[in-house]
């Protein structure tokens, strides 16, 4: 047996990942080749990225039209009406939000578990939740009456004394938002500085070198620095960690304090919270099957990563099906009539029926698939489950906020909703900036975060020699 | 004001072996560059565990959510008194997600600013950049520097080369950025 | 409004504005007030020329920004309902009732503040014209006296007007008709009171209005006689049963509904008891009970009677059920027990109806009998259009003269009136609109909007009100009068001078005093016809009656009914009628073939299927409407829609009009079938069921309850628990709101004074569709399936002013807040549009700016807007405010300790015609709102909920007879 072979026999395999650890030594001679692999990807990109660039960029160009000819003909231009005040955007706002949680899930989470498996997908993950924020931002300001005046949501110093109001879940939304999207930068930034510096070391063009010079910040790489630097970032993962979980806290309270049968609910924390990680989870695989396989980075997000998340997705799917029970079996136990109306007629066997029994198709039936070993270790149908989870999660938070608008108390009141063409090209636009933005971090950013696959490589070698 | 004396390995597990045989020379404050960080390295060199990080971040924590606390109750309750709903003026629970969130706030950004200021980011140049071949220090050259270099350190040298150090460098105090 | 309106409407008829007024003293002051702003400066120059005289204050007081109130009167088919209009600087902005006039005493209608729509409308005719081309009105009118030749006596002239009991135009038709003895002289209504007035031809001899006084009747039965909510004197009748059915205490007695329609009505949902009958039955059912009641008075009826009545159709058995019991129960209350109906039943059971009333009410009945103010009223020139198209069509007719009746629409279908038009060497209209006669007329005079002109007119008992224009025309107009003038060759002379000349003639000596008084009260003093009881009866009718009553008809049977909205189609384009939901199926923005669920469910037809009706050669194709109580084997269809306005922009809706004929102009026999494709109806209510919330939004019990004590609503009284202790501060008064849903009928006179009073926006077809309409009170109507018919529970529903509202809480900005006297305010300016007070308001009587409304709204309608209510802008949310400006304005009276000041009352509390609304101050114990307020009938719409509403609910009170529960 080979002498590699012998050190491979000799790692210490922690359950989380052992597999993917022996491919990294195999595959990457020395830590040069590895940089320069994974550098390779931005500095030489493929042919595809520059023309998907532009075709989603172009596309997006829907959601800016779609947002101008809003502001300036007036909410009407939406299928929102009295009482179904809050249809698509706010639904659009809550799933993006959600979808961002899985990033910040998996880079402080798992790096304070020390899931060293995270290290090939967080900083991709991170990402995400950037862009995944910057659409969910589009819409709660948007779908305000006079969008030009968001800011009277922040406490601002004036002269006629007048200020937010502070028992509204809405002004906590801002601060949980504006929070959760400055804290992901900052945490993304942070780790990204090292792997700047070294595209900085080993860009080709001169204007790159200068470029990333200028974010780099100056990293010299010094013991100090990087002592601080591990402190430093292990803080802010310990701050992100229970932000994650407020944020959509924060978000299910802009129902939960609502007074409105189906919304007024006290499991809605950490109910969104897991269908947020849920939903978030699914996206991470929609975006990663594909990029590892254009990319050729099997070796370094392996099927092991795959097959991990694809247990993520079915205890968080498990979550989610256990709380939609819980939902509807409280408002059972309660008694009151409205409550009961909502979740034993309006929502199973209402105007919505068809939408709720999709979302329980796709949110609690398909995912049981993944109690099969080979779908979870199987790409394509990881890949097609993501989709299908992300499609459930949209609908759910559309079910929950339209149908309990659409009858609530009074009979009388009762009226449906039916999205307009600015709905639609508010959420396809949102979903093409998305795509537009994240091509743009890979032509341009390391996704894959190099000194710590260094540093792992390090630390498994010196496993052998401790041998 | 002492020279520096720096060395260059290939190899950060021969750069573990060689700071000990320097600090029995007499060699005792040391730094480095190297393209990651891996915990060994900190306990070779006697690096400190900061203090100031960790507590700094704490107190910001405590500062923001008590200023968020604050600015609701003297606005709510103080600045412009309104009957909301016939609710209390101000009410501690409905104050908490927005103290949360602000402490979050506080605390991450202090993080990150003294993160990275301790160490005087950011920098349009690096920190000894006049080393030989440096930008090879964030792929896989690893530095070892011993600060407290007396003016003649052939020991010091000889010391390194036999760790297995592709070349030493003496920086004098005026080379030094 | 702004300057750019001001501009267009200068630009777009020249002459209008230009002429100035005479300088009196109020011509200055107004044009002192023309600081005020340039609406009011606009108003300014409208000022009229004449001295009119303010009700109650005198001019001298006028002071910019706090306005006048002027008597004036509305005529409907020839009946007056005094109105008072609410004049800032010479803008009229809302119309209310006049609380000294018998037929409104107080109350207003939706048609009376809708005509403030009319005056204002864009659509309306802006000059003469001739074959549609601008020409001059007084050449126009010279043609008129040209073709009114005295030598020709009048022959081949032919004037048509709708039904006038003006004494001065009366005078001068006499006397045009003097003068021209062969002139052809018509008068129109599509909804004619001709039946009626035969009726008591027959049954007295001579042609009388019918008198009811409801206030002490114990029995009341409506026979398809909507009298809540239309006829002339619907709002005194409305509110003398309301009166009756009122109770303070348990002791009190009220009065007893039985109404038997075909078609639900707003009389029908508050009957007591209700029998859905075709029109088919109705007169078997008369007669049926004619014999019954006869066969207990045997010494007041022909003796033969019974044998002669004996082949009527007969009755389903429920309906023989609720006959007997009926029967029983008038006969029980003999002497204080009312028979009322409807003007489309035949003549034969008007004169019935007599009958019953004179059985059972005798001397000193409820109902009472009186000549009527209508010129000509019971006389064939009511009924004569036939005469008149044979007339066009034989080309003997030299010139028609048409003035503000749309003849040729609102005319039997089988009566080629609009072709026959052609034929006439001449033909002159004269109208507000341009509508179907007056394209088919050759000469086109603009009419004068009855608040810019002068005359005289009477109510239903004959008492006189003057018309006194509260603006100068907006466009050049003439009146009937003119045309009057022109027939008769005089010069046509100021219609102010003719009258006042008229007036004077009568009165030579205290004419000044009487004058000033009549304009300044609303009615000329000692003018009212005084009633008697009924003359001796003629039993001739008897044969007709058996004759109706016996009327088979195997084919659906289509009833033609008046339009709650647009009555018969005048109200066109008038957008707040339009958009008014019918206070019966909530439609909107057009009409439906309603029709019983058991007949759709025969004809496999839903709402929306839209159904292609046949009669007598013509087809009409309308959407079917469910409706539950309507009779069986019964369509029906309600005029005026159908045709083309500019609002409705492609017509809305069906014509009634081709399927009626002049033998059977109310109901006819059809063929029906379904054409496939499908119509939106713009539903202002999709669901009409209460459900399993019934017991905790709407509270109701049977008198017999209440009386023996049973305790009411318990569970919508009791104070809910509550963990929040406001510590904010609390002014002496507290607002609240008091609504009788015991004498409420759901007429929704409130919902049209609340969109006046505010300024509310329209949103149209497309916006009601789609659930947006801005109404800030809105009336709710439930339907329940009870084993005899359903039961239908009204119930207004507003901004209920919660202590704990769960709007305010939400709102991030803090733009909806409490103030200290209780109102839940919207502060519009701090409003960002975050709809989330309308997601957590459980009553849903927000409503949202989606538009722009008030940019889109053509001129000159901007000047109908309250100047004392903020204009909202795009993206804010609205929603009732107590007519805040009312509160605030009372205050600041009393603050300057001013004269005279009016009594505090909501819009909507003011038009009541029933006075079921109740505002004011709850901490006042002598203030009736709260005594309401502390009555065992409060209670609060989902108290349950704790949200503490100000506006509280009394219990419904119905009053069923035992044998019929």
């Amino acid at each position: 047996m080979t002498q590699e072979a012998a050190y491979l026999s000799t790692v210490p395999v922690r359950p989380a990942g052992g597999l993917q650890e022996r491919e990294l030594l195999l595959t990457a001679a020395n830590d040069q080749a590895l940089t320069d692999e994974l550098l390779g990807k931005i500095f030489h990109p493929p042919p595809w990225l520059d023309r998907s660039i532009v075709i989603t960029g172009l596309l997006s160009l829907s959601l800016f039209g779609a947002i101008a000819y809003t502001l300036t003909t007036g909410i009407g231009t939406w299928g929102v009406t009295i009482p179904v005040a809050w249809g698509f955007a706010i639904t659009n706002f809550v799933w993006w939000i959600g979808i961002g949680h899985a990033g910040t899930f998996i880079s402080a989470f798992l790096l304070l578990l020390e899931q060293k498996w995270r290290v090939s997908i967080n900083r991709f993950a991170e990402a995400m939740t950037l862009f995944a924020l910057m659409q969910a931002a589009v819409f709660p300001l948007l779908h305000l009456g006079r969008a030009w005046f968001f800011y009277w949501l922040v406490p601002y110093p004036n002269e006629m004394h007048i200020w937010p109001q502070f028992r509204s879940s809405l002004t906590w939304d801002v601060a949980a938002v504006s929070t959760y999207f400055t804290v992901s930068l900052l945490f993304w930034y942070f780790g990204l500085i090292p792997d700047l510096a070294a595209a900085r070391d080993r860009a080709p063009e001169r204007w790159r070198r200068r470029a990333y010079g200028v974010f780099a910040l100056g990293w010299s790489g010094s013991a100090s620095d990087w002592h601080r630097h591990r402190i430093s970032y292990g803080l802010l993962a310990g701050i992100a960690a229970p932000l994650v979980i407020s944020v959509h806290s924060v978000v299910s309270m802009d129902f939960s304090i609502g007074i409105l049968p189906g919304w007024h609910s006290t499991i809605f924390p950490p109910y969104f919270v897991a269908g947020a990680i849920y939903s978030g989870f699914a996206l991470v695989l929609t975006l990663l099957i594909p990029v590892r396989r254009l990319y050729r980075l099997e070796h370094v997000v392996t099927t092991a990563h795959l097959e991990k998340m694809a247990i993520m997705l079915m205890i968080t799917g498990l979550i989610v099906t256990y709380a939609y029970g819980v939902e509807t079996y409280l408002a059972w136990l309660g008694g009151d009539p409205f409550e009961m109306n909502n979740a034993l007629h309006v929502r199973p066997l209402g105007r919505y029926a068809f939408l709720t029994w999709v979302v329980v198709f796709c949110n609690c039936v398909a995912p049981q698939s993944l109690w099969l070993r080979f779908v979870r270790r199987s790409p394509l149908a990881l890949f097609v489950l993501s989709l299908v989870i992300q499609l459930g999660m949209w609908l759910e938070r559309f079910v929950l906020i339209v149908s309990s608008q659409s009858a609530d108390f009074l009979p009388s009141a009762t009226h449906g909703f039916v999205p307009s063409a600015i709905d639609y090209a508010l959420l396809g636009g949102t979903l093409c900036f998305f795509c537009f933005l994240f091509l743009l971090f890979l032509r341009f950013v390391p996704f894959i975060p190099i000194s710590e696959l260094k540093a792992l490589r390090l630390e498994l070698r010196r496993g052998m020699h401790g041998s | 004001m002492a020279a520096e004396l720096w060395a260059e390995f290939a190899d950060p597990l021969l750069l573990e072996r060689a700071i000990p045989r320097l600090r029995s020379l007499g060699a005792r404050r040391f730094d480095a560059h190297v393209p990651f960080d891996w915990p060994a390295l900190a306990v070779a060199l006697g690096l400190k565990r900061p203090r100031l990080l960790p507590r700094a971040v704490f107190v910001a924590a405590a500062v923001g959510a008590l200023f968020a606390v604050t600015l609701i109750w003297w606005t709510a309750a103080r600045s412009y008194p309104l009957n909301v709903g016939g609710r209390p003026l101000d009410s501690l629970p409905t104050d908490i997600p927005i103290a949360f969130e602000t402490a979050v706030l506080f605390s991450a950004s202090t993080a990150f600013v003294l993160g990275l200021g301790l160490g005087g980011m950011p920098r349009l140049h690096q920190k000894r950049d006049v080393l030989p071949n440096f930008t090879r220090v964030s792929i896989d050259r690893f530095w070892v520097g011993v600060l407290d270099a007396p003016a003649n350190a052939a020991a010091f040298e000889h010391a390194f080369r036999e760790a297995g150090a592709l070349r030493v460098v003496t920086l004098n105090p005026e080379q030094r950025p | 409004m702004s300057h750019r309106h001001h501009l267009d409407l200068l630009a777009n008829h020249p002459g209008a504005g230009v002429d100035p007024p005479a300088l009196t003293r109020r011509g200055f002051l107004r044009g002192v007030a023309a600081g005020v702003g340039s609406a009011s400066a606009f108003a300014c120059t409208r000022a009229p020329a004449q001295k009119i005289v303010p009700y109650r204050e005198q001019p001298e007081e006028l002071i910019p920004g706090r306005p006048l109130h002027y008597a004036s009167a509305l005529t409907l088919d020839g009946y007056a309902t005094g109105i008072l209009v609410e004049s800032h600087e010479g803008r009229p902005t809302k119309i209310e009732g006049n609380p000294s006039h018998p037929a409104s005493l107080g109350a207003s209608g939706a048609f009376e503040q809708a005509t403030l729509m009319d005056l204002y409308s864009p659509r309306r005719l802006r000059g003469a014209k001739k074959n549609r081309a601008p020409a001059s009105g007084a050449a126009l009118l010279d043609e008129l006296a040209l073709s009114a030749d005295p030598a020709r006596r009048g022959r081949g002239i032919h004037l048509v007007l709708p039904p006038t009991s003006s004494p001065l135009l009366s005078a001068r038709l006499i006397a045009l008709q003097s003068r021209l003895p062969e002139l052809g002289l018509y008068f129109h209504s599509a909804i004619s009171r001709i039946r009626a007035w035969q009726g008591a031809r027959d049954a007295f001899g001579q042609v009388l209005e019918v008198r009811p006084n409801l206030r002490h009747a114990q029995v009341v039965l409506a026979l398809d006689a909507d009298f809540l909510a239309s006829g002339p004197d619907w709002l005194a009748l409305a509110k003398q049963f309301a009166d009756g059915r009122r109770v303070a205490s348990r002791n009190d007695t009220i009065n007893r509904l039985y109404a038997v329609t075909g078609a639900p009505s707003v009389t029908g949902d508050s009957a007591d008891h209700r029998l859905a009958l075709g029109d088919r039955e109705l007169p078997a059912f008369v007669a049926r009970l004619l014999i019954a009641v006869t066969r207990e008075l045997p010494d007041l009826s022909p003796p033969d009677l019974a044998q002669r009545l004996a082949h009527t159709r007969a009755l389903a058995p429920a309906a023989e059920h609720f006959l007997a019991a009926l029967t029983r129960d008038l006969l029980a209350a003999r002497g204080a027990c009312a028979v009322l109906v409807g003007p489309r039943q035949p003549a034969s059971v008007h004169a019935a109806v007599h009958a019953l009333n004179a059985l059972l009410g005798g001397e000193h009945g409820p109902v009472r009998y009186a000549p009527s103010a209508v010129l000509d009223a019971g006389t064939a020139r009511h009924d004569a259009l036939p005469e008149l198209c044979a007339a066009l069509e034989a080309g003997a007719v030299e010139h028609v003269v048409v003035c503000d009746v749309d003849v040729t629409r609102t005319c039997y279908g089988d009566l080629p009136l609009r072709a026959a038009f052609a034929k006439a060497k001449q033909s002159t209209y004269l109208g507000l609109f341009d509508q179907e006669t007056a394209r088919v007329c050759g000469s086109l005079l603009p009419a004068l909007h009855v608040l810019e002109s002068w005359a005289d007119t009477r109510a239903l008992d004959g008492t006189t009100s003057l018309v006194q224009p509260l603006i100068a025309p907006l466009y050049d107009g003439y009146d009937a009068l003119a045309v009057v003038q022109a027939l008769a060759r005089e010069p046509v002379r100021p219609s102010h001078d003719v009258l006042r000349g008229f007036w004077q003639a009568q009165r030579p000596n205290d004419f000044e005093a009487r004058w000033v008084g009549s304009l300044a009260s609303g009615i000329v003093a000692e003018s009212e016809i005084p009633s008697v009881a009924a003359p001796a009866l003629s039993w001739g009718f008897i044969e007709r009656l058996a004759a109706d009553a016996t009327h088979k008809g195997e084919l659906l049977e289509l009833m033609v009914h008046a339009d709650p909205q647009l009555y018969d189609g005048r109200f066109i384009d008038n957008p707040w009628l339009l958009e008014l939901p019918s206070p019966t199926s909530k439609l909107s923005w057009g009409n439906a073939v309603e029709l019983a669920p058991e007949t759709a469910a025969e004809l496999a037809v839903n709402n929306g299927d839209v159904l292609a009706l046949s009669a007598n050669g013509k087809t009409v194709e309308a959407p079917a409407l469910l409706s539950p109580g309507h009779a069986p084997r019964a369509l029906s269809l309600t005029l005026g829609w159908g045709q083309s306005g500019e609002l409705l922009g492609a017509t809305h809706g069906a014509n009634a009009f081709p399927l009626t004929s002049a033998d059977s102009p109310w109901s006819t026999s059809i063929v029906c079938r379904k054409t496939g494709r499908r119509e939106e109806l713009a539903l202002a209510q999709e669901s009409f069921e209460l459900g399993s919330f019934a017991d905790e939004i709407f509270a109701s019990a049977t008198f017999a309850d209440y009386r023996a004590g049973a305790k009411l609503a318990d569970k919508l009284r009791e104070p809910q628990p509550s963990l929040y202790t406001s510590d904010a501060p609390q002014a002496p008064r507290q607002w609240g709101m008091a609504i009788d849903l015991g004498v409420c009928t759901g007429c929704s006179a409130c919902v049209l004074a609340c969109q006046a009073e505010n300024s509310i926006p329209t949103v149209g077809k497309a916006g009601v569709l789609k659930h947006r309409a801005m109404h800030w009170l809105r009336v709710d109507r439930y339907v329940t399936r009870a084993e005899h018919g359903e039961r239908v529970r009204v119930q207004p529903m507003a901004c209920q002013h919660c202590e704990k509202a769960p709007c305010e809480y939400v709102c991030p900005t803090a733009a909806t807040v409490h103030s200290t006297d209780g109102l839940n305010q919207m502060v519009y300016n701090r409003c960002v549009g975050t709809r989330y007070c309308s997601n957590n308001c459980p009553y849903k009587v927000r409503r949202f700016n989606w538009f722009d409304y008030h940019e889109s709204e053509r001129s000159p309608l901007e000047l109908s807007h309250n100047p004392n209510v903020t204009v909202r802008e795009r993206g804010v949310m609205e929603k009732c405010s107590y007519c805040v400006q009312r509160i605030r304005a009372h205050e600041i009276a009393e603050k300057t300790g001013q004269a005279r000041i009016r009594p505090l009352v909501t819009a909507c509390e003011q038009a009541c015609p029933t006075r079921a609304i109740t505002f004011g101050d709850t901490r006042d114990p002598s203030a009736p709102v709260a005594q309401l307020h502390a009555s065992e009938r409060a209670f609060s719409a989902l108290a349950t909920l704790g949200t503490v509403p100000r506006t509280r609910y009394l219990t419904r009170l119905a009053n069923p007879n035992p044998e019929l529960e």
